[in-house]
C-alpha cells in the first residue's frame, strides 16, 4: 500500500522536479517519446523586454481569476477560442516558470511540454521531425526549434504575407497570359 | 562555254585575283575568330585554357589528376568571366546514404523562400529557377488549372494550397536513359547530376522528364559578381556554361557535407524535411511510415525521391 | 586514276549548265548565305536568339528534322519496286530517289546540328571517344540509323554511277544485299524517329503506339510526292526520260499511304476526344486551342484540309492522271505532311508541360532563315548530285581512257555534238 502511493508520488513528481533541474539547460531529461531520436533545442533568443519576471510579480500576488488584461506587456490571446488567458500557461504562483495542464512548473526553455497537451499528434510528430525545423544538418547533432521559436503562443497561426516575385520565363521571351478556368465544381446543379 | 573561257583568262589576272581572295578569307577568318572570342564560349580564355575545355573528358572518366586541373580551370574561368574567386571542389557521395525530401503541404504557405534561397545558393541565371511552386484551389490537384506565377498581397491565399516542385531525383530517371552522350546519370547517394561539361544541348532530357525539372542554358548566364556564391561544387553549383542544361541536385556542396539544401534551410514554417532514407532513425523514414505521403505521377513509375504529404 | 577522274569530270559537269541553272545556284547561295550569317548570331549569343523556351524546348528546327528524315525514308517506295519487284521503269529513276534520301538525311543531320546547344562538343557522341549511351538513347540509336542510311545511300549510289560512268553494268550480285539492307534501314529511320518521341511516357501526346505506324505512312506519302515533283520537274526542265508508269506507280503508293494517314488521324482524334481526360489536353491545344491558346490550330486545320484535297484529287482515277492536279496533290501533300508532323506534332508534345503549364510557341525569324538556309544547303546537294548522277546515268560522263586528248581538249567539241542528242539510259540487267 505505502509502495503503491510511493511510486504514484514519484510518478507525478519526477516529471516536474526534473523539469525544474533542466530549467535554463539544452538537453532533455524528461522523454515523452524515449524512442524518438535525441535532440537539443536551439537555445531561445530572449526577446522579451522584460527578464526575470519575479522582480516585479512577487510570488502568489496573480490573481488567479480568468479575466482580459490590458497592460503594457499582455499579449492579445488568439489560441484556444475563449478558453485561454495568461494563466493558462503562465504559472501565477512563479511567474519565472510555466505551467503544465498537470499544473506542474516548467521553465520556458520546456514550452514545448504545454503544447503537446492539446496537439498531441503534431507534438509526436515534432520529436520524430515530421513537424518543425531542423536547424542543423541532416546528418549528425539534431538541433530542432521548440514550438514558439515558429509559433508565438499567443497567436500561433502562421502569418501570411507577400510572397517573393514570380518565376522568370527564358530570358528574352515575355510571360503569356493563358487563364484557365476556375476549378470545376460538377457536383453543383 | 564557261570552262574555255575560263581558260582563256590571262595567267596574270588568275594570280591577282586568287591572291586578293585569300587575303580577304584570311582577314575575314580572323575578324570571325577574335569576334567570337570578345563574345560566346572563349571569351578571356588562353589558349591552352581553350584546348583543354575543348578535350576535357566526361567526368567519370577523368582521372584525379585531370579532375583537379579541371576544377582549377573552373576557377580560372569564374575569374575571367564574372571577376569573382570561387573555390570549386568535386564531393564524393557518402557512403549508406540515399538522399530523400519531403514536403509537408499543409506547412507550404506559398512564401517562395526557397525558390529564391536556392537561386542565390546555386548560382542560378536570372532566367532559371529550380523550385517552381503551384498554387492550386483547394478540392481538387489537377496540375492544368495550376497557376505558378501568382502575385498576391500575401499568401497563402483563402482556399489554395501550395506545391512546391523541384527535380524529383528519381530512382527510375527518364532522362538518364535519354541523354545520348551520358551527360547525365544518377549517383550512389541518389542525385541525379549532370556534368555541364559534357553535355552537348540537345535537350532530349528536357523531353523525357515528366515534371518540367530542368532548365536550358539559353544564353550565357549573367550572374552579377556580388551575388555569386563561392563555394562551388563540380557536380553542382559552379557556374555553367552558354547551351548545357542544369537542374536541382539537392545542393551537393552542402549536402554531401552533412548540410542541409538551401531550400529546406530557408523554408521558415519548417515545411521541407530532407534526410537520408538508409537511416532508420530519420526524419524522413518518419514521415514516409507514418504519415499519408503521395509523389506526383506515381503511376509513371520513375520513383521519385520526393514526397508530399499533409497534416489535415 | 578512274575514280579521280570520276570526281573530275563530275565537277565539269556541274561547272557547265544553262543561265537558269547558275540563276538557280546563285539564288540557293544567297539564302544559304542569309541563313549561315543568322547561324552565326545563334553560335554567338545562343539559342536564346530563337523562340524555344524551357516549356517548349524543341522547335522549328526539330519540327524539319523529323519531316526529312520521314522524306528519307521514303526512298524505299522507289527502291523496292525497283529491285524487288524488277521494274524497270523505276530503276531507271531510282538514283533520283537514293539522292533525294541522301539530301534529305544530310539536311536532317543539318537540322540537328543547328538545334544543338554546344554543337563544338559532337564529339561527345563519337564511341569510345566520346561517351555513347547505346542502347539506352534513343537519340543514340537515331545517330546510327541515320548515319549508316547515308552511307548506305552513298555507297550504293556511287557504286551504281562509278560502275556506269566505267561503261559497265553494276553487278547486281554484290550490291543487292546493300539493297535489301537499305530496305529494312528505311523502315528503321523512321521508326527510330518515331519512338524518340513516343519514348516519353511523360508526354501522353507522343506516348502512344500508333506514333511509329503515323510516321511511316505519312513518310510513305510526303516522300513520293516530293519524288513524282522532282521527276516531273527533271524531265520538263533536263529533258531526263521518266516514264508515266512510274509517276503512276508513286502516285498509286502516294495515294495509299496518304488514306492510311488520315484513317490514322481519325483515329487519334477519336481517341483523344471521345473521353476527354488530362492525356487530351494537348490534342485540344492542337485542334481546338486550351485556355485562350490557340497558336496552332490555324496550322493543323489547314494540314488537314489539304490533306483531305489531296486525298480526294488522288483517289479519283480520272483527276490523278491529269499532270496540273497529280502537281497540286503532291504539293499539297507535302505541305500538309510536313506541318502535320513537324509542328502538328512537336509542339503540342509540349503544350501544356507535364506540369500544366501552357507556354506557347512559334518559329522567329532567325529560326525560319536558319531553316531556310539548311533547306537551300539541301537543294543545292541535290541539284548538283541529280545533274552528275543524270549526266552520267545518259551516257554523258564515261570514263575515257585517252587522257591526254582530253587534257588537250582535242576531243571535247566532238563530245558535245555525239551528246547533243538524249541517249537512252542504260538500265541494269
Amino acid at each position: 500500500m505505502l509502495l503503491r502511493w510511493l511510486s504514484i508520488i514519484v510518478a507525478i513528481a519526477t516529471p516536474g522536479i526534473m523539469a525544474a533541474e533542466e530549467a535554463g539547460a539544452g538537453r532533455i531529461g524528461y522523454q515523452l517519446y524515449p524512442e524518438a531520436p535525441g535532440f537539443t533545442l536551439q537555445p531561445r533568443n530572449h526577446t522579451s523586454k522584460f527578464q526575470d519576471c519575479s522582480r516585479c510579480h512577487e510570488e502568489g500576488d496573480t490573481d488567479p481569476e480568468p479575466r482580459r488584461l490590458k497592460t503594457r506587456h499582455t499579449r492579445e490571446i488568439d489560441h484556444g477560442g475563449n478558453r485561454f488567458w495568461c494563466l493558462t500557461c503562465h504559472d501565477g504562483e512563479n511567474m519565472d516558470f510555466l505551467r503544465t495542464s498537470r499544473n506542474e512548473k516548467i521553465a520556458f526553455e520546456q514550452s514545448y511540454l504545454i503544447c503537446g497537451s492539446c496537439h498531441a499528434d503534431r507534438q509526436k510528430d515534432w520529436y520524430f521531425g515530421g513537424h518543425g525545423k531542423r536547424v542543423s544538418g541532416w546528418q549528425g547533432e539534431r538541433i530542432i526549434l521548440a514550438c514558439t521559436q515558429c509559433h508565438d503562443p499567443h497567436t500561433p497561426a502562421t502569418a501570411s504575407r507577400k510572397p517573393q516575385p514570380p518565376p522568370p520565363v527564358r530570358a528574352g521571351l515575355d510571360r503569356q497570359e493563358h487563364h484557365p478556368p476556375a476549378t470545376s465544381r460538377s457536383w453543383e446543379p | 562555254m564557261a570552262g574555255k573561257q575560263q581558260i582563256e583568262k590571262t595567267p596574270d589576272a588568275i594570280d591577282q585575283y586568287r591572291r586578293t581572295f585569300l587575303k580577304r578569307l584570311g582577314l575575314a577568318t580572323a575578324t570571325a575568330v577574335s569576334a567570337t572570342s570578345a563574345h560566346g564560349a572563349w571569351s578571356g580564355k588562353t589558349l591552352g585554357d581553350a584546348f583543354a575545355d575543348f578535350f576535357q573528358q566526361h567526368y567519370q572518366r577523368m582521372t584525379a589528376e585531370q579532375l583537379k586541373q579541371t576544377l582549377r580551370r573552373i576557377e580560372r574561368k569564374a575569374q575571367q568571366q564574372y571577376g569573382v574567386n570561387i573555390s570549386c571542389t568535386d564531393t564524393p557521395p557518402l557512403d549508406g546514404v540515399v538522399f530523400g525530401y519531403a514536403i509537408n503541404i499543409s506547412k507550404c504557405k506559398g512564401y517562395r523562400d526557397c525558390v529564391e534561397a536556392c537561386a542565390t545558393e546555386n548560382n542560378l541565371a536570372a532566367d532559371i529557377r529550380y523550385i517552381h511552386v503551384l498554387e492550386l484551389d483547394k478540392g481538387n490537384m489537377n496540375l492544368e488549372l495550376a497557376d505558378r506565377y501568382y502575385e498576391h498581397e500575401t499568401v497563402p491565399v483563402e482556399g489554395k494550397y501550395y506545391l512546391p516542385i523541384q527535380c524529383m531525383q528519381c530512382d527510375n530517371p527518364p532522362c538518364v536513359n535519354a541523354c545520348p552522350v551520358g551527360a547525365t546519370w544518377r549517383e550512389s547517394d541518389g542525385i541525379v547530376v549532370v556534368d555541364y561539361d559534357w553535355c552537348i544541348g540537345c535537350r532530349y532530357c528536357m523531353s523525357a522528364c515528366p515534371y518540367s525539372a530542368r532548365f536550358f542554358n539559353w544564353t550565357r548566364p549573367n550572374l552579377p559578381a556580388e551575388r555569386i556564391n563561392p563555394h562551388t561544387n563540380f557536380l553542382g553549383n559552379r557556374p555553367r556554361p552558354v547551351g548545357v542544361v542544369e537542374k536541382c541536385h539537392f545542393c551537393t556542396q552542402r549536402t554531401r557535407q552533412g548540410q542541409q539544401p538551401a531550400c529546406q534551410e530557408a523554408c521558415p514554417t519548417g515545411a521541407r524535411i530532407f534526410g537520408n532514407l538508409l537511416d532508420p532513425n530519420s526524419e524522413i523514414r518518419y514521415v514516409l511510415e507514418n504519415k499519408a505521403v503521395f509523389r506526383l505521377k506515381e503511376d509513371l513509375g520513375t520513383e521519385p525521391k520526393f514526397w508530399y504529404f499533409s497534416d489535415r | 586514276m578512274a575514280v579521280l577522274l570520276f570526281f573530275r569530270d563530275v565537277l565539269r559537269e556541274l561547272w557547265r549548265g544553262p543561265l537558269i541553272y547558275w540563276l538557280w545556284i546563285l539564288f540557293l547561295c544567297v539564302i544559304i548565305a542569309v541563313g549561315g550569317w543568322s547561324y552565326i548570331g545563334q553560335l554567338n549569343n545562343g539559342l536564346v536568339v530563337t523562340n524555344m523556351s524551357n516549356q517548349v524546348s524543341w522547335g522549328f528546327y526539330i519540327s524539319n528534322f523529323t519531316f526529312l528524315v520521314g522524306v528519307a525514308a521514303a526512298a524505299v517506295m522507289l527502291v523496292i519496286p525497283a529491285y524487288i519487284f524488277d521494274r524497270k521503269d523505276i530503276r531507271d529513276v531510282v538514283l533520283l530517289g537514293d539522292t533525294m534520301a541522301v539530301t534529305a538525311v544530310l539536311m536532317a543531320m543539318l537540322f540537328v546540328i543547328v538545334d544543338i546547344g554546344r554543337p563544338d562538343r559532337i564529339w561527345h557522341m563519337i564511341p569510345v571517344i566520346g561517351r555513347f549511351n547505346f542502347p539506352a538513347s534513343l537519340l543514340a540509336w537515331d545517330v546510327i540509323v541515320l548515319n549508316g542510311y547515308l552511307l548506305l545511300n552513298l555507297g550504293i549510289s556511287f557504286y551504281l554511277l562509278f560502275s556506269h560512268y566505267r561503261g559497265r553494268e553494276a553487278k547486281l550480285k554484290m550490291y543487292m544485299p546493300f539493297i535489301i539492307l537499305a530496305i529494312f534501314w528505311a523502315i528503321s529511320i523512321h521508326t527510330v524517329t518515331a519512338f524518340l518521341y513516343s519514348a516519353n511516357a511523360g508526354r501522353p501526346f507522343w506516348h502512344n503506339a500508333l506514333l511509329a505506324p503515323r510516321f511511316i505512312a505519312s513518310a510513305f506519302c510526303s516522300g513520293p510526292a516530293l519524288a513524282i515533283i522532282i521527276l516531273l520537274l527533271v524531265r520538263r526542265l533536263a529533258g531526263y526520260p521518266v516514264r508515266q508508269s512510274a509517276i503512276d506507280t508513286l502516285a498509286i503508293t502516294m495515294t495509299v499511304a496518304l488514306q492510311i494517314t488520315l484513317f490514322f488521324v481519325f483515329a487519334e482524334l477519336f481517341t483523344d476526344f471521345y473521353f476527354e481526360h488530362a492525356h487530351s489536353a494537348s490534342a485540344r491545344y492542337l485542334f481546338f486551342g486550351l485556355h485562350g491558346a490557340a497558336k496552332l490550330t490555324p496550322w493543323i486545320w489547314t494540314a488537314l484540309a489539304l490533306l483531305v484535297i489531296a486525298v480526294t484529287i488522288l483517289m479519283i482515277h480520272p483527276l490523278r492522271h491529269q499532270p496540273l492536279l497529280l502537281n497540286i496533290a503532291c504539293v499539297l501533300t507535302v505541305i500538309g505532311v510536313w506541318i502535320e508532323k513537324g509542328m502538328g506534332l512537336v509542339i503540342p508534345g509540349y503544350i501544356p508541360t507535364p506540369l500544366g503549364e501552357i507556354f506557347e510557341y512559334l518559329p522567329n525569324a532567325t529560326e525560319v532563315r536558319i531553316s531556310l538556309g539548311i533547306w537551300a544547303i539541301g537543294l543545292l546537294t541535290f541539284t548538283l548530285l541529280a545533274k552528275a548522277g543524270m549526266a552520267i546515268e545518259r551516257g554523258k560522263l564515261r570514263f575515257r581512257d585517252d587522257i591526254e586528248e582530253q587534257l588537250a581538249g582535242i576531243n571535247s567539241e566532238e563530245e558535245e555534238e555525239s551528246l547533243a542528242t538524249t541517249t537512252p539510259l542504260r538500265s541494269a540487267e
